[in-house]
């Protein structure tokens, strides 16, 4: 992982347009293929405003740190919070809903991260929350 | 090198025109990320309710979020209870491939063309 671009943004959902310019033009400048920004923007925008709506126990000011580095077939976003410890990857798998009348409101957001990414992983390092998400091409978009 | 972050994306656009038949087509236009779908949750909500057959003109959608998946959806099932339905009209492949992912095009149908929505919403 080289060329790492950094932002830090507070837990304001305004803050989230801020951060997919940031996202666009970190993702051209580390030469990130085109065809996986819209995928780490996606979970980009789904794992902060999580971590902006759940992760804070109280109404104070907090930094969210959001990385993006090049790997040798994509990206990997790397996101760190002081909220509480959460592991949005341990929520049960989201089941899509067969019917209109069936389908539930929430639990999207995790849903379309782990579909979208090809690698998720979470820890809790140092009384901060670490979300890495990974987007790669396959061979065949090659 | 120095990157301005000033650039600011255009309010979300919403607009709404009676097509033949009872069918209402809802254009939006813009992100529908959370300010996005901020802008337009109520009117679109509003535009929505009494409706039977509603298309939402997705072509000009450059960013979907699930949070305007649930715009949508909430809409969607709306209508469904009255009897009726809603379809989307052409969203571009990023857009189609967040609605895929999110298994709504089970649920709201994604038509290509005008004819096809029309079609789709009135059947």
């Amino acid at each position: 992982m080289s060329g790492r671009e950094k932002i830090v943004i507070c837990n304001d959902l305004a803050e989230l347009r801020r951060m997919s310019q940031w996202l666009s033009l970190s993702a051209a400048r580390a030469a990130i293929p085109e065809r996986l920004v819209p995928v780490l923007e996606l979970c980009a925008n789904e794992a902060v405003a999580n971590i902006i709506n759940y992760a804070f126990a109280d109404r104070g000011p907090h930094e969210i740190i959001v990385e993006l580095a090049r790997t040798e077939r994509g990206g990997i976003l790397v996101i760190r919070d002081d909220g509480r410890p959460f592991d949005p990857l341990a929520l049960p798998e989201f089941q899509p809903p067969a019917t209109l009348e069936e389908a539930r409101i929430g639990g999207l957001g995790v849903h379309l991260i782990r579909r979208m990414a090809s690698r998720c992983e979470y820890r809790r390092e140092g009384g901060m929350n670490v979300l890495c998400l990974e987007a790669e091409s396959v061979p065949e978009d090659a | 090198m120095t990157v301005s972050l000033n650039a600011n994306w255009p309010g979300m656009q919403i607009d709404a025109e009676h097509l033949q038949s009872g069918i209402l087509k809802i254009t939006l236009i813009g992100r529908l990320d959370v300010q996005g779908a901020d802008e337009i949750d109520l009117r679109f909500a509003g535009l929505a309710a009494r409706q039977k057959a509603v298309i939402v003109d997705m072509r000009e959608v450059s960013f979907l979020a699930s949070i305007g998946i649930r715009t949508l959806l909430l809409s969607a099932k709306a209508i469904a209870k009255r009897g009726g339905k809603m379809a989307l009209l052409d969203p571009d492949p990023t857009v189609t491939r967040s609605l895929e992912m999110a298994g709504i095009d089970a649920l709201i149908p994604i038509c290509r063309s005008l004819e096809q929505a029309q079609a789709t919403v009135t059947t």
